[in-house]
């Protein structure tokens, strides 16, 4: 092999790595479904536990956003107070170190047979089951990325051997600095402090960088990771943003305490870090891993030490917003489970309070005094947390199905989920059509059909309300008669449309749009008052 | 928004409505609209020929008078919508409520 077929060898290594971190990640987000998030929340009792979860979390998934998205989802669903689960959150930075350890250690059999037993799994169809699907994908993830490591090590071979990689090497010897600059770098462009010190520990492997340049490289690199983050969380907010300052502190923290270490160490001549790391191994590349192991150790205990102060900071910097106080069930708790029909009344009050909130949806000029103004950004926030408790009710509803043996309480669930169905479709529709219709986005010429069908839309909204709450069969009766055919009406405001020649075509192509949404939007809330009648 | 009595008796009530149906409008109404049309019981002619705007909450108020009066025996009739109103009420299902003719002459006696 030439030069450059060992160049490409360690850019596809490194281009399957990220392949496979993006890929373990994802898929194990995607598995954070209600059955895995109970299973978390018997493991979060107690900070102990929950910090051991925090490691085994941060050892499978590899990523620490993985675990942040898995558990911030369990505490906007309400299921868990932050102060309980941020620990899991915490002690995944230290969890991260295995596939440090992992890559310092010879693995190549054991990727090749892994990658053999996943294309075995994808030849007999597996991976398409809807139980194993995110399994096989995040080992399939595993494995691409200790390919990757293969392909690195392999293509760095030869660089040793070349005078210009020794130059830069030499100069970058005798600059901490430098070394320390470029792990902050790389770090923060790939977003991963891990993957740094899994390419440094490679390169001391293979005897490109010395043991002190390549503990400089990791600390930069812990210091490249808090910046990286910094960068990420600066278009969020709430309970993201609140997570995403405690990991940037405990990552600096911790970046800045090693380098200090280090410098005492090589200064004063005092045993710390290296002395430690050095008893623990004599193998370079371990005595790397090891040390960012400490490293990471060392962030979680100070964080751990000071979380209550630290937690308050950062709720008062960055206060609970609307969409996560929104995106919380007010009758859904685990103990109603138990009791099948209690369940069920639990869900309808629920599903009501849905219901409800339909009418904020759209910004015709007549809101309700009692609703909250939204502003249109806001409106995409509140949109997704509703669309949040929707889903939540449909997974309680799964897990009650589940339960569930009596015929006649189990046609009362499928009704039940025939409703959440229609909510999430108004949801949708109502969100689209407040998009093509709301204030700003019509012009004068639009604003006269446009009226029409947000005050009619919003009129039907809450007279769907008025009968479901009544309980009384003649409101419901006049309402299925309101909501019987409005094929007519539509066509009506369609041919007045057609014969306008005023309006932009673009305008026209929103007010089609419109108006058969309206018409998706009569037939959803009929066929949910249809539902509401049917059973007792 | 006003609500003007042009007659009151014991057959029928005859009112007519002036202004926007919005949320200001149907907080200044409502209970007088509905102290007028619900509470009286008598058969309703509302002349909606001034009403620029109509809100959702001005549908619910209309449909409420037109609920409480039916529960009695009763009808409400709206009259004379201008057209964008007369739009918004088709797409909100509330064709029953408007009058057959425009004429008061023959919109009056169709109410009995």
């Amino acid at each position: 092999m030439n030069l450059a077929e060992f160049l490409l060898l360690l850019f596809a290594g490194l281009g399957l790595f990220f392949i496979g971190v993006k890929l373990i990640g994802s898929h194990l987000s995607q598995m954070a479904g209600r059955g895995f998030r109970k299973w978390i929340l018997r493991l979060v009792d107690t900070s102990w536990s929950a910090s051991l979860l925090g490691i085994l979390f941060g050892a499978i998934t590899q990523s620490t956003n993985a675990v942040t998205f898995i558990v911030s989802s369990i505490i906007t669903a309400g299921l868990v107070p932050v102060r309980v689960a941020t620990p899991v959150v915490i002690w995944a930075n230290l969890g991260t170190s295995a596939l440090v350890l992992l890559a310092a250690v010879h693995l190549r059999l054991f990727v090749l047979t892994l990658l053999g037993v996943i294309g075995l799994c994808y030849f007999f169809n597996i991976e398409k089951s809807g139980r194993y699907r995110h399994v096989a994908a995040a080992l399939l993830g595993v494995a691409l990325l200790f390919l990757g490591l293969d392909f690195i090590k392999q293509g760095v071979a030869p660089l040793r051997e070349l005078q210009g990689v020794r130059d830069l090497l030499g100069l970058a010897a005798q600059s901490y600095g430098l070394v320390f600059m470029l792990g902050a770098g790389l770090a923060l462009v790939a977003q991963s402090s891990a993957t740094v010190t899994v390419v440094a520990v490679t390169m001391t492997k293979m005897g490109l960088l010395s043991m002190d340049l390549t503990l400089m490289a990791i600390y930069g690199a812990g210091l490249g990771s808090a910046l990286s983050l910094w960068f990420m969380i600066a278009n969020s907010a709430g309970l993201a943003r609140q997570l995403g300052y405690i990991q940037i502190f405990l990552k600096a923290v911790s970046a800045l305490l090693m380098v200090l270490l280090f410098s005492l160490e090589c200064g004063l001549d005092v045993p710390l870090i290296k002395a430690m790391i050095t008893h623990l191994s004599a193998n370079p590349s371990l005595q790397g891993a090891w040390a960012y192991l400490l490293m990471q150790l060392l962030g979680c205990l100070v964080v751990t030490v000071w979380f209550g102060p630290l937690y308050r900071l950062a709720l008062r910097t960055s206060p609970t917003t609307l969409e996560e106080t929104l995106s919380k069930p007010q009758y859904l708790y685990e103990e109603a489970l138990d009791d099948a029909e209690t369940a069920l009344d639990l869900v309808e009050k629920e599903q009501l309070r849905q219901l409800e909130r339909l009418q904020h949806y759209l910004s015709g000029q007549d809101r309700r005094a009692s609703a909250s103004v939204t502003e249109n950004d806001e409106s995409v926030g509140i949109h997704a947390a509703n669309k949040s408790v929707t889903a939540e009710i449909g997974e309680f509803l799964t897990v009650l199905m589940d339960r569930t043996q009596d015929r006649e309480t189990l046609n009362r669930m499928l009704n039940f989920q025939a409703r959440n169905r229609l909510l999430a479709d108004l949801q949708d529709g109502l969100f689209s059509l407040n998009e093509l219709l709301c204030p700003g986005r019509a012009d004068d010429k639009t604003e006269a059909v446009a009226h029409g069908i947000v005050e009619g839309v919003d009129f039907l909204v809450l007279t769907l309300l008025d009968a479901l709450k009544s309980q009384d069969e003649q409101d419901r009766a006049l309402f299925l008669k309101m909501t019987a055919d409005q094929s007519e009406v539509m066509e009506r405001i369609r041919r007045k449309l057609l014969l306008s020649s005023e309006r932009s075509a673009k305008m026209h192509e929103a007010l089609f749009r419109a108006s058969s949404l309206y018409e998706r939007m009569v037939w959803l809330l009929r066929q949910y008052c249809l539902l509401c009648t049917s059973i007792p | 928004m006003q609500l003007e009595i042009i007659r009151a008796d014991d057959t029928v009530t005859h009112l007519t409505l002036t202004g926007r149906l919005d949320l200001a409008g149907v907080q200044n109404i409502e209970i007088a609209f509905l102290g007028h049309t619900a509470a009286r019981g008598k058969p309703v002619l509302a002349d909606l020929s001034g009403v620029e705007y109509m809100s959702s909450l001005g549908l619910r108020m209309l449909l409420g008078a037109f609920h409480a009066l039916k529960r009695k025996g009763q009808t409400l009739r709206l009259f004379r919508p201008q057209t964008p109103v007369r739009e918004t009420l088709h797409l909100a299902g509330l064709d029953e409520l408007l009058a057959k003719s425009d004429d008061v002459n023959t919109a009056l006696p169709s109410l009995g």
